[in-house]
């Protein structure tokens, strides 16, 4: 009880206590109440946590003796978490899971957000660790939370299962740390682990590919992806959405906390690992995607693509590389989402909406959303001068600049990889002719919620790149935070 | 890399090794012979009075659930009371807070039903 400091953790308190809040929302017998009140309470905790982290923006503050740290980087990636827990609650208006079931599925979102930003802001290892489970819980639960649907639950299921491997190999890990330090104290573990004495240590090898494994899983990294296309494929989309956002921003950014925040002084025993995932993940990623005929299944292998370009910046292991990971899991948040609204808006409208025929002249017919999935499509595979390019750039100069140019150079080829199944989902949309007639089938109204969380996605692909400079200055404090003693 | 100091480890494993084997063959060579007591699911002298595929209502396992919840907390409220007990006021809301969480939790399965027998 040394240190409280409770304001520093506000953020999270907020978050979790708006999480309680709008799960109890949904218990009302009043049909207002429980239809809007868990989205209002979510939407107001995320507002006002985002309040606090604008307050809070500033050099590191401990709470709770140093479990919690509240730094530029813990903070930025809580601002990554609200946005994208904002849009989710915003894209899944009348998703029918998020209907019935308002209460918990805003409820969950926000406990899941209440787990990634204690995951960012970890400064201990049983805090980081907790922040996973946190997350990791409710999004067994989300998944599965259109019941009446098979493919819901088998995805609920196999996340559960995968899931739990990954948290007890990562536990593992922690556990052969915390026995060749003797401490679960982040900035303690850096400390004894500094110099190089330790390189070479059989204890510390074994715990640092043990914590490579389980953040593995979480990212969805090759080869432990084996999960990702079909959970991703059986959630709900909007949740589908939410995890391919913001779990991955909380996997990588335990990573960076662990390995470039914690264990500078052994880059070179984890660069090397971390690098073979990132290139087995681009080249499995893409070439799969290319295959796939369900938009869904096709955004998934295509998110198992990204962890690796955002792994390019962590096996970079430099402050440039954590600089163009940041930057690139907001830019890549903006297009997810955009990708995966459209994907939404169309799967209210058809059945199997999120096949690709099912957008066959789909943006003929609706010009705006056309767009919006453009330069979304344009931006995921990397086009000049969209935001998508400026990140990749980014990512790619920081592997050259730490002698790894082999790996931008596998990156690159990803993208241009990736062109074939992003361009083909562009030429279906704007090209193709609907089986049954002139216009595709049933277009419904979208609800304004929808339409604003697309309109925001979509503008902020654009935005990210015009005011690419401020982004990427702060993203640049938050990697320096990493590395402040 | 000097791996002596892990030889322990080494010894632990090959004698689990050796005394797993070591049973597992000897039963290869004696050769087997069922009685019917051998054959009872339970060994322990016991006769088997019902088969044991039984069913049980979905209930009970709520019900199970719930109380291993509670019964956690109340684990945990002992410890938790005896550490912050110098912290005076801020420990009350400490563990206001916790409790609260759980209350909240058992109002929740309450109104959603699942304390229904069925």
């Amino acid at each position: 009880m040394t240190h409280l400091n409770v304001v520093a953790a506000t953020p999270q308190i907020i978050v979790a206590a708006a999480g309680v809040l709008a799960m109890s929302m949904g218990l009302f017998n009043r049909y207002e109440i429980r239809r809007y009140g868990p989205s209002a309470i979510s939407l107001a905790g995320i507002v006002a946590a985002f309040v606090m982290i604008v307050l809070l923006w500033g050099d590191r503050e401990e709470a709770f003796g140093g479990g919690i740290r509240s730094d530029r980087f813990s903070l930025l990636l809580s601002a990554i978490f609200l946005v994208s827990a904002a849009l989710v609650i915003g894209l899944a208006w009348r998703e029918s899971a998020a209907v019935d079931r308002r209460g918990e599925f805003a409820g969950l979102v926000m406990v899941a957000v209440a787990g990634m930003m204690l995951v960012a802001s970890a400064g201990d290892l049983i805090v980081l660790f907790l922040g996973i489970e946190t997350l990791s819980v409710a999004l067994y639960v989300l998944c599965a939370l259109e019941v009446w649907r098979e493919r819901s639950l088998e995805s609920g299921l196999k996340y559960l299962i995968t899931g739990a491997v990954g948290s007890s190999i990562l536990l593992y890990g922690f556990a052969l740390l915390f026995g060749a330090t003797g401490t679960v104290d982040l900035a303690e573990i850096g400390e004894q682990l500094g110099g190089t004495s330790f390189a070479g240590e059989p204890l510390v090898i074994a715990a640092m590919a043990l914590i490579v494994v389980g953040l593995g899983f979480k990212a969805s990294a090759v080869p432990f992806h084996m999960w990702t296309p079909d959970v991703y494929e059986g959630a709900p989309t909007s949740i589908t959405a939410f995890m391919s956002t913001a779990t991955k921003a909380a996997a990588l950014a335990a990573f960076l906390r662990i390995f470039q925040g914690v264990l500078p002084d052994l880059a070179g025993d984890w660069r090397v690992a971390i690098a073979v995932l990132a290139v087995a993940s681009i080249v499995v990623g893409n070439v799969a995607a290319l295959a796939q005929d369900s938009l869904k299944r096709m955004l998934a292998y295509s998110s198992i693509a990204h962890a690796g370009y955002l792994l390019i910046g962590v096996a970079a292991g430099s402050v440039q590389g954590a600089e163009a990971v940041i930057y690139y899991l907001i830019v890549y948040l903006a297009m997810t989402m955009t990708a995966f609204a459209v994907v939404i808006i169309r799967e209210r409208e058809v059945e199997n909406g999120e096949m690709l025929e099912a957008f066959a002249g789909y943006a003929r017919a609706r010009p705006v959303l056309g767009v919006a999935a453009t330069l979304a499509m344009l931006s995921l595979a990397g086009f000049p001068p969209l935001a998508g390019f400026i990140g990749k750039f980014l990512l790619f100069s920081a592997a050259v600049e730490a002698n790894m140019t082999w790996l931008a150079i596998v990156g690159a080829l990803g993208s241009v990889v990736s062109l074939g199944y992003y361009l083909r989902i562009l030429g279906v949309m704007w090209l193709g002719t609907p089986a049954d007639g002139e216009r595709p089938a049933r277009l419904l109204a979208v609800p304004a919620p929808v339409m604003m969380a697309t309109g925001t996605a979509a503008i902020a692909i654009i935005g990210l790149a015009l005011f690419a400079d401020p982004m990427i200055d702060i993203s640049r404090g938050a990697a320096e935070a990493l590395l402040a003693p | 890399m000097d791996l002596s100091q892990w030889i322990g480890i080494l010894v632990f494993f090959l004698m689990g090794i050796a005394v797993a084997g070591g049973l597992l063959s000897l039963s290869m060579v004696g050769g087997r012979k069922s009685t019917p007591v051998k054959d009872a699911p339970f060994e322990s002298g016991i006769l088997t009075a019902t088969p044991a595929r039984q069913r049980f209502s979905i209930d009970y396992y709520l019900t199970a659930m719930l109380f291993i919840v509670f019964d956690i907390e109340l684990a945990f409220l002992y410890p938790i009371a005896l550490n912050l007990r110098d912290d005076g006021l801020f420990a009350l809301v400490i563990l206001v807070v916790f409790v609260f969480t759980i209350v909240e939790a058992l109002g929740y399965v309450w109104k959603k039903g699942a304390l229904e027998w069925r």
